[in-house]
């Protein structure tokens, strides 16, 4: 890509990063949530793929690093899903383990905040480790 | 074989005016066609902030009332690209380049 393709991109990828950690984050408390901030981060390292090619961005993020984060992802919610059934609540009950009442602060909603930290590692990496997959694709079928 | 006949016939009606009677028994609480169908909404509205303590009652709604069913869809979008790596990793692996 050209090099004003280059440089936009440099500037606004950290940017799309914080700007889904902000929706991840609050996702309890204003518009969003894990799959909106984890799209948007999938989006910022896609946009780096487009801008400086598949190579570059491979080296930063792997593609078993891209394995191992959403398999994590995966594995918090039903982790933090399991965890209210020990302290005598049933199954995705969210109330009373972990920080709750106080509407409106961030550690406030029981686990929304934890599910939605989950469900953000799970979308990302599985829209970056297909999008590798695709664009490998397509490279082998031009050669 | 022709009583046999008439006792089947009448099991068949006798299934269809039970099964008749119990939807009626159910459709009778339906609300009336064409009006929107607002009792769980109006609760979700009314009672979200008391029951989760979340402000944002799409996000309760979805992890919370309806957990299991985003339960589901995260899951189904793992095995999804589960199913994308197993499909073109077989070219790659041709061309030994899958795992640098």
């Amino acid at each position: 890509m050209s090099i004003i393709v280059k440089t936009v991109s440099r500037i606004i990828s950290p940017l799309m990063l914080v700007i889904a950690a902000y929706i991840v984050l609050h996702g309890q408390v204003t518009h969003g949530g894990g799959f909106q901030g984890g799209v948007l981060v999938a989006c910022a390292f896609i946009l780096l793929l487009l801008a400086f090619g598949l190579d570059f961005v491979e080296e930063k993020v792997t593609f078993k690093f891209g394995q191992c984060f959403r398999s994590l992802g995966a594995l918090m919610i039903i982790v933090v899903a399991f965890i209210g059934m020990f302290f005598g609540f049933w199954f995705f009950k969210n109330v009373g383990v972990y920080p709750y009442g106080f509407p409106g602060e961030v550690f406030s909603a029981g686990s929304l905040p934890l599910y939605n930290l989950g469900e953000m590692a799970n979308v990302s990496a599985s829209f970056l480790v297909a999008f590798y997959f695709l664009i490998r694709e397509k490279r082998r079928n031009k050669k | 074989m022709n009583e046999e006949k008439i006792l089947r016939i009448t099991g068949i009606i006798a299934i269809i005016l039970v099964t008749y009677f119990l939807i009626l028994t159910v459709t009778y609480d339906f609300p009336t066609f064409g009006l929107p169908v607002q009792r769980v909404g109006q609760y979700y509205i009314e009672n979200t902030l008391k029951d989760i303590g979340a402000w944002n009652a799409v996000c309760a709604i979805v992890w919370d009332y309806r957990g299991y069913d985003t339960l589901g869809e995260t899951l189904v979008l793992f095995t999804a690209v589960i199913v994308v790596v197993v499909v073109f990793k077989v070219g790659l692996r041709e061309r030994n380049e899958y795992n640098r």
